[in-house]
This record gives C-alpha cells, sequence and structure tokens, in this order.
C-alpha cells in the first residue's frame, strides 16, 4: 500500500556547512539538497530533529556540522570558533569612560546654559 | 395456589414463586437474563476506544479544509492514503462523506494507530458506523493483516501492515460515517459497544501530540509569532507548548509573504526574509536561531508554523 520509505536530505552551504535536514516527506523541491540516507521511522520520516545527534547549531547559533564527500560530520571546535563574531561591546562602565561621559555633559549643559542667559537677557531675540 | 410471576426492577429477573421455589424452567430463565442484563451494563463502559479521532460528527481538523482529495493528511491523524485513484474526503455538518476517486477505482483513508507493541496478538474489533449500511465490524489479530468488504463492495475495513487501519471506499458512490472505533477484544455489530465520543477537547490535546499549527485556513499577519531584533545580540525565538509532542516533530515555518514558507516577515518594511528553517528542536517547542547581521535591529518579525510529528 503505502511506501513508507523515506530519504533524508541536508542543505550544505558553499563552505559544506549543514544548513537545514529534513526528509521526502515534507520536501517538495530538493534542488540544493544532497540526499545522505534513507529508510524507515521517525528518524527517517521526522529526520529535521531526530536524525543528527544534536542540534543544528550550537548555543552561538554555530552550525555543527558539515557535510564531506555525501557524508555528514561534525565540525571542529576550531572551525566553529572561527564562525563567531562576538557582540558588538556595550559602554563598559568603567570610571574612566565614566568621567568623559560627565566631563562632555557638563560642557553641554554650560553651552545651553550660556544660551538661555543671552536670551533672558534680552541681548539676543528669540524668533519665537 | 400459584402466584402470579414477579420481576426485579432493575435486571427484571423473575422473582420465584414462594409455593414452588424449585422450578428449574424459572432458575434458566433467570440465567439466561442475568447473563444478557450484565452483558448488556457493560457495554461501553469495559472496552475503550484505541483510535484517535474517530467521532466524524466533529473531528479535530487543524487543517481547515472542508474537503481533501490529496493525498496526505486530512482530519487529524487520518489521511487519504495511496490509492488506485485518490478520492474525497467531506465534512458534513454530523459526519463525514467518503467517495472513490473513479467507478471500479477505490480510495483509502488511514489512521496509522499508535498502540503498545504488547497489543500485537490480540483480538481487537474495528468498526464504522456508515449511514447508509449500518455499523461494519472487521474482527483481526493486532499485527496481522486482514479485510473485510460489505456485501456491495463499496466499504472495506482493512487492517495492513502492523498498526495501519483503513477505510476504503470503492466506486463513486458516496459513503458517508459518522464514527469509527477500535475496541480490544472481539464482537459483532449486535454486541459492539456503544460508541461514546472522548470530546473535542480530550481529541484536540490528543492531536495535537502529532499535530499542530499556528493558523487556521491560510498564514496572515493575524495570530503571528511575533519578536524584536535586538540591538547587540544574536536572536533566538522560541515557540514552547503546554503538551509535548509525539517526537521532536518536524517544523515548517512560513510567513504570508511573497516566499511563504521557509521565510519569516519583516513586519517594520512589509517583507519576507527567507531562512533556512528552525535550527533548535524538541518535543516541546522550537527556536530560530538569527545571527546579529541577518535582521535589522529594531525591527518587528513574524511567522506562522506548522509542527508534525505524524506517523
Amino acid at each position: 500500500m503505502e511506501d513508507m520509505n523515506y530519504k533524508v536530505y541536508v542543505l550544505p552551504d558553499d563552505t559544506g556547512r549543514i544548513t537545514a535536514i529534513n526528509s521526502s516527506a515534507f520536501l517538495t523541491n530538493v534542488s540544493g539538497w544532497t540526499k545522505i540516507d534513507e529508510g524507515h521511522g521517525d528518524r527517517y520520516h521526522h529526520a529535521q530533529g531526530n536524525y543528527l545527534p544534536g542540534p543544528l547549531v550550537d548555543m552561538r547559533g554555530i552550525y555543527r556540522y558539515k557535510l564531506v564527500d555525501s557524508q555528514v560530520m561534525e565540525r571542529t571546535q576550531e572551525e566553529m570558533d572561527a564562525d563567531y563574531t562576538p557582540p558588538v561591546a556595550a559602554p563598559d562602565g568603567s570610571m574612566e569612560s565614566l568621567v568623559a561621559e560627565v566631563a562632555a555633559l557638563k560642557e553641554s549643559n554650560a553651552q545651553l546654559q550660556e544660551a538661555l542667559d543671552l536670551l533672558l537677557s534680552g541681548e539676543v531675540e528669540s524668533d519665537g | 395456589m400459584i402466584m402470579a410471576t414477579t420481576y426485579t426492577p432493575l435486571l427484571e429477573l423473575p422473582k420465584h414463586d414462594p409455593t414452588d421455589p424449585f422450578d428449574i424452567t424459572k432458575i434458566n430463565e433467570g440465567f439466561d437474563l442475568i447473563d444478557a442484563g450484565v452483558a448488556r451494563a457493560y457495554r461501553g463502559k469495559a472496552a475503550h476506544d484505541l483510535l484517535d479521532n474517530d467521532d466524524f460528527s466533529n473531528p479535530v481538523n487543524q487543517r481547515g479544509q472542508t474537503t481533501y482529495s490529496a493525498s496526505g493528511y486530512t482530519i487529524d491523524r487520518w489521511k487519504i492514503s495511496h490509492a488506485s485513484a485518490l478520492g474525497t474526503l467531506t465534512i458534513n455538518n454530523n459526519s463525514i462523506s467518503l467517495v472513490g476517486g473513479a467507478a471500479n477505482a477505490y480510495s483509502n483513508f488511514v489512521q496509522i494507530a499508535n498502540l503498545s507493541a504488547a497489543m500485537i496478538g490480540k483480538a481487537m474489533t474495528f468498526a464504522v458506523n456508515c449511514a447508509e449500511l449500518g455499523i461494519v465490524v472487521l474482527n483481526l489479530i493486532y499485527g496481522t493483516n486482514k479485510q473485510i468488504s460489505t456485501s456491495d463492495g463499496t466499504i472495506t475495513l482493512i487492517h495492513y501492515d502492523g498498526n495501519n487501519f483503513y477505510i476504503r471506499v470503492s466506486g463513486t458512490t458516496a459513503r458517508t460515517f459518522y464514527w469509527a472505533a477500535l475496541y480490544e477484544g472481539t464482537y459483532t455489530a449486535d454486541t459492539l459497544p456503544e460508541y461514546q465520543p472522548k470530546g473535542y477537547a480530550v481529541e484536540l490535546a490528543e492531536c495535537q501530540r502529532y499535530y499542530r499549527q499556528s493558523y487556521t485556513g491560510e498564514p496572515s499577519a493575524y495570530g503571528a509569532v511575533s519578536f524584536i531584533a535586538p540591538e547587540s545580540s544574536a536572536t533566538v525565538p522560541v515557540v514552547n507548548w503546554d503538551t509535548p509532542m509525539r517526537i521532536t516533530p518536524t517544523v515548517t515555518v512560513m510567513s504570508w509573504g511573497d516566499i511563504g514558507e521557509n521565510a519569516i516577515r519583516d513586519w517594520s518594511r512589509s517583507a519576507d526574509v527567507a531562512i533556512n528553517g528552525p535550527t533548535y528542536f524538541n518535543r516541546n517547542g522550537f527556536g530560530i536561531s538569527f545571527n546579529r547581521e541577518s535582521l535589522t535591529a529594531g525591527n518587528i518579525y513574524a511567522f506562522h508554523y506548522t509542527a508534525s510529528a505524524d506517523l
């Protein structure tokens, strides 16, 4: 009756990193995908979350697997670390940066005060 | 003087005439009535229906169509399967209708049961209630292929391939069904337990162990999962479910724009953004990992999904 044999496909990027995995049960267009296995049961039918031993990416969002000669292999830690871009550093909150920030605010405040004094003294007319 | 026969109020067993307590006819009549009465009293109480979503008067239908004619899942847990000519399933007000795809052809409507391996070898009864033909029963041994057809040949009940239960409809005459059921034990149409619907909420919760989707009908902005891309870190929008699915499901993420599947919606720009798919999965939910550069910080993004752990 029904063919319950499912093919497992992976989608590598141009460097061979596996960016997606799925089965023939859910793929209508396998262009760009590479078939790596086939079989019966949930591991093949629902390959997306059941075929590989771990998640597709690590906690940093870096791909954990690669395709080498049609075989899925885990990437080395060095390969994965090389893909990682650390987050942009936020202001560090050190005393030096705080002092500089206060000095800039002081200068800005002084300029505003001077402009206000001129307006109140009537030496400069407002456009108002 | 012989007294008139009196009866017990519930099972209506004949009471003995105190002047003639050893009437063997009455004693045997009493046993027969006890036998029938006990069987009647337990009908529907001792049997547990082993199928899912088999109350066709109000089926769980997460996919939302009113008719199905393509190979694949239809109402939850039931699919149109390989057939000589694909037929059509129609959802009516209090039933479903099935019709074969062509004269001299048949269509299969199948549920793959998810029963314990301990059930293999046990006697079971697969039954349907058809508006036109009444109750049709297949007695079987779980795990062993068997089938039975109605005398007119339009309905065949089939147990196949270990755990498949087929309702096969042949020809172009539509057949209407109120329910299906699978019970442990051997019953006839007359002794079959009275059908007891489990209730819509119970069926929905059970069906969502196999399949769920975030939208009704077609994906739209309504009810979409949304998030805001942060300024300085990767983003992982996460969807969690109250009831774990049967296994880690296959998740398909989609937008409602021009790309559709494998895309999310940039709501701030009213444009789709292609993705490869979710990156973290388990039975309780999934997440999609985006690096900082792939999204515009501060923009609102949204998506819909289907999650299938169907058999």
